[in-house]
């Protein structure tokens, strides 16, 4: 024990919030001009964190316990329930020659599957609607709408004011344009302004996108993490559309590489 | 068995930050149902084994509650994506540790985390997280449960005191301060350890 020791108990009751109004302004004051009493009081509540995180662990190591005994307890019952051998002998046969339908599918496509095929195949161009506002702004979208690509990256170019709604329009007319990196570099740009602000706009139009832009500049290293997101996101905006056969399909693309 | 309460994230944040455990734990429960299977294959689809996404999304969500009882929380992203995201780079840390990341992976998570969400200051060490674990373990088990009760269900000591084999109350809150006094020193006896433990368990 250090020569503080006997502070020890004053400073728990001023930790726990035991102590009178009176006795905490004191106590303040200590700890203004005692350094190695405020060291202790650091401590201390050091070991208070200490001991909340320990129990936040224990709790969740239990919960965890009890509901991976849950989910091993039904999965048994699952593939016990209705099982009549003969099914299971039809079922074997059956799920054989599908199998080898599918493998003969799997090997056609991992023959004919490309990042153009499979971006032709999914994409769709974007429109906007014309909105109030900002003039420039307005012109950026007629531009885009009129499908005047060219024009709309020219109107871009004198905006002042960007955000994310530009970036976003600018960054369809560099995908419209082939002009991948752009749209990579734009659609990157909505995200990034997104996580900076409590407003979220094209938040997942932005995602799908930018993973169809990294799809059409063969990256698919760099796409397969946002589809797969995507994918596993039934709120997504575009999650009808990168469907678990896309999501194959991709995979093959990812071992053709 | 029980039926899992649904939440919105500002009703998971407030069933986290109450002081009754019995919120935490259907909190806790909520989070498995919804968000375990999605993690799992992030970490599965990864060089992960099952065990292995078990042990992040529990290390996921130790995370995440203190965080959220620290107020630390931004909020700059929803409950999940910010769970996606934590898992994602402790199992990326993991997978380093093993030194099985990919390279390529390695930098595009680095990128995309840097843009999309900053979670490093939440992202404690795991070798940090195992050492608070094992000093605290190094307290005998009445000085856990009594710590545990007073400090992380917020028991009143007389509350305490009915389980507990103490003559008095005030016997019993000599025994809590020197229970606490005991773990101060324990965490503070190497002080590099301390600046680490203080770094992960203050977010400074």
């Amino acid at each position: 024990m250090n020569n503080n020791y006997p502070n020890t108990d004053m400073l728990i009751n001023y930790i726990d919030n035991n102590l009178s109004g009176e006795e905490k302004i004191k106590v303040d004051a200590m700890l203004r001009n005692n350094s190695t009493l405020k060291t202790e009081f650091d401590n201390l509540v050091l070991a208070k964190s200490a001991v909340a995180y320990y129990g936040v662990k224990q709790q969740v190591k239990l919960i965890h316990k009890e509901v991976m005994e849950n989910n091993i307890e039904t999965e048994p019952i699952k593939k016990e329930q209705g099982v009549v051998k003969t099914i299971i002998k039809w079922s074997m046969r059956i799920a054989a020659s599908l199998l080898i339908i599918v493998c003969g599918l799997g090997v056609y496509q991992y023959a004919t599957i490309t990042p153009d095929k499979l971006f032709s195949e999914n994409y769709n161009a974007y429109t906007m609607s014309v909105t109030r506002g900002d003039a420039d702004a307005t012109a950026l979208v007629k531009a885009f709408n009129e499908k005047d690509y060219e024009g709309t990256i020219k109107q871009y170019a004198v905006l002042n004011d960007i955000q994310q709604k530009e970036n976003f329009i600018v960054a369809q007319a560099y995908l419209v344009t082939n002009k991948y990196n752009y749209a990579i570099e734009a659609f990157n740009a909505v995200l990034e302004k997104n996580s900076l602000s409590k407003e979220k706009l094209y938040n997942d139009d932005a995602e799908y996108f930018l993973a169809m832009s990294y799809l059409k500049n063969n990256d698919i290293a760099l796409a397969m993490p946002i589809f797969e997101r995507i994918n596993n996101n039934t709120n997504h905006l575009y999650n009808d559309k990168v469907t678990n056969n896309f999501m194959r399909k991709l995979k093959l693309l990812s071992w053709k590489k | 068995m029980e039926i899992v309460k649904k939440y919105t994230d500002i009703e998971l944040i407030n069933a986290i930050k109450s002081p009754h455990s019995v919120d935490l734990d259907r909190a806790i429960r909520y989070m498995y149902e919804a968000y375990y299977d999605i993690l799992k294959i992030y970490t599965c689809q990864n060089s992960g084994s099952d065990e292995d996404a078990q042990d992040i999304f529990q290390e996921v969500l130790v995370s995440f509650i203190d965080v959220i009882k620290k107020d630390k929380f931004r909020g700059e992203a929803s409950v999940k994506t910010f769970l996606y995201t934590v898992n994602r780079n402790l199992w990326l840390n993991e997978l380093k540790k093993r030194g099985r990341s990919e390279k390529r992976e390695t930098i595009f998570e680095n990128q995309r985390d840097e843009k999309v969400l900053d979670v490093s200051h939440i992202m404690v060490q795991n070798e940090t997280r195992k050492e608070i674990i094992s000093i605290v373990d190094e307290l005998g088990e009445k000085c856990k449960q009594i710590l545990l009760a007073y400090y992380y269900e917020n028991l009143s000591i007389k509350e305490i005191l009915i389980n507990q084999q103490y003559e008095s109350e005030q016997a019993l809150r000599n025994k809590k301060s020197k229970c606490l006094k005991q773990l101060e020193q324990l965490l503070t006896a190497n002080p590099i350890m301390k600046k680490t433990l203080k770094t992960a368990l203050q977010y400074e």
